[in-house]
């Protein structure tokens, strides 16, 4: 099978910063990959170009072999780092909305995910803590049947139960045509979930690895090896 | 996909402009009550009808100043601030979601502009002055209207339809405006929406100086006939028309190149 991303040159520029400089990454289906790196690596506007939120300023994106377009958006699920939904907004009325406008949005899988984390239906958004908040925004974001997940920082402001829970979450919830892309600091969590790694400094691919490969060449974890390798 | 984009535009703006033209609806009705009453008549309290219509007329004025700022949050907030990361992940295209609020805050504005005359009406007129008032649209003047024009080269029917398009199309402008000015200041990296601001008044004044360059060029050329009034303005609404609608287009095309290729969320 293909992969569901692949970048070629890929390269952005802002005035006179270079965010992202010649990046080559194909990224495999069925896989969960890790995107780490230091604030400032450019894993944002990786995310961003991915999304099309961003436009490259030379080299491709390409999404299922499309150039991020509405029908990629369809197929991509994003789960930005903050709070991105309408505030007023309940619940039921989030999904009425994913539901309208994704094609591929199990409103019986939400509201399962939904009850098994004792949130109410018919609460806004506005009156649910930030940990609650972001475990809404998760669970509208893993009820689509994506091709590529593409989670910014997943379990930043959550609980470590509700970690757990999340983290399950995701193995249990891709298939073998999807990919999930997770962005994060919190490498040590997440770790045990993820099957390659990407490493990202300043705007270039530093590696690009699976974990196990890591763990035996390297002798360590994940973890270690990133200190290792961005030490201050 | 564009009526969903216009269903939720107006789930999401309805909570807004229901209660403030409810609200002026019912001042009307209130500012007619205690006007009429004679109550107030007697001395120090006769302050306070005349305070109650003072408010009543701010009111009118506030509502399309309200429906103006309310036209502009809506678009601000969904295409530029945090929400935005919803709005342009949605799998749709930029054309489509710039018409799906063009559309939803034209409506708005043609409502604004109901209410407010119904809320003169409410005002200004008890049922003998709507008699007259009905006399006066009568058929028979109305012929005479019709008779009046056409002896003149207009089509009554036709001239109505026109001006109806031109108020419709200049609405629609003074939005895309709006909505170019917003795009042009999401380019800078600071104080955005300062510069929106700025580009805004910045907008209207090249406009204002291209159309002063533009009205310029009937007048020395010689496709006016001999008797040149006529033609002038049976080419008024028209010309109207065409202008705006091409400023229309001009302003759409600039907000949606800038929202689909130079977007840059924080």
């Amino acid at each position: 099978m293909s992969a569901i991303l692949k970048c070629t040159n890929l390269t952005k520029q802002f005035g006179k910063k270079l965010a992202l400089s010649d990046v080559n990454l194909s990224l495999e289906r069925g896989k969960i990959i890790g995107l780490l790196g230091p604030n400032g690596s450019g894993k944002t506007t990786f995310i961003k170009l991915l999304n099309g939120l961003l436009v490259p300023t030379s080299g491709e994106i390409r999404i299922n072999g499309l150039t991020p377009c509405p029908q990629t958006k369809q197929t991509v699920s994003y789960l930005p780092d903050k709070t991105y939904l309408n505030d007023w907004m309940k619940v039921c009325d989030l999904f009425d909305f994913f539901e309208d406008f994704y094609n591929n949005f199990d409103r019986m899988k939400a509201v399962e995910m939904l009850q098994r984390l004792n949130i109410n239906q018919n609460d806004r958004l506005k009156s649910m803590s930030k940990g609650t908040k972001e475990k809404v925004q998760l669970i509208l974001v893993m009820s689509r049947n994506a091709d590529l997940y593409v989670l910014d920082e997943p379990i930043g402001g959550v609980d470590p139960a509700s970690r757990d829970y999340i983290l399950n979450t995701i193995i249990t919830n891709y298939s073998e045509k999807a990919s999930v892309l997770i962005s994060t600091h919190l490498i040590a969590d997440i770790e045990s979930v993820l099957d390659d790694v990407i490493f990202l400094k300043d705007g270039k691919v530093t590696l690009t690895s699976s974990v196990d490969d890591i763990r035996m060449q390297e002798g360590k974890s994940v973890d270690n090896l990133f200190r290792e390798v961005f030490k201050c | 996909m564009l009526s969903k984009l216009i269903k939720y535009e107006f789930k999401s703006t309805a909570k807004w402009f229901f209660p403030l033209y409810a609200f002026t609806v019912v001042l009307a009705q209130l500012t007619k009550m205690l006007i009429s009453s004679s109550i107030f008549e007697e001395g120090m309290l006769n302050i306070i009808p005349t305070a109650i219509t003072s408010l009543y007329v701010i009111s009118i004025v506030a509502t399309f100043i309200i429906t103006f700022f309310l036209i502009v949050y809506r678009f601000y907030k969904s295409m530029v601030t945090n929400e935005g990361y919803l709005t342009h992940t949605l799998p749709v295209t930029t054309t489509k979601l710039i018409l799906s609020k063009l559309i939803s805050a034209t409506l708005w504005a043609i409502l604004a502009s109901i209410i407010a005359l119904i809320s003169i009406l409410i005002l200004y007129f008890d049922v003998t002055e709507f008699q007259e008032l009905k006399h006066f649209f009568s058929s028979s003047n109305l012929q005479l209207i019709a008779e009046e024009l056409s002896s003149n080269g207009f089509s009554f029917i036709l001239t109505i339809i026109e001006a109806i398009v031109l108020v419709l199309i200049t609405i629609c402008y003074y939005i895309l405006k709006i909505y170019a000015a917003i795009a042009i200041g999401q380019l800078f990296n600071t104080q955005k929406l300062l510069a929106s601001f700025a580009f805004y008044f910045v907008l209207g004044f090249i406009t204002q100086v291209i159309s002063i360059f533009i009205m310029l060029v009937p007048m020395f050329s010689d496709w006016i006939s001999s008797d040149g009034s006529i033609d002038f303005f049976h080419t008024l609404l028209p010309t109207g028309i065409i202008s705006t609608f091409l400023l229309c287009v001009i302003h759409f095309a600039i907000t949606n190149y800038i929202f689909s290729k130079k977007l840059n969320l924080e």
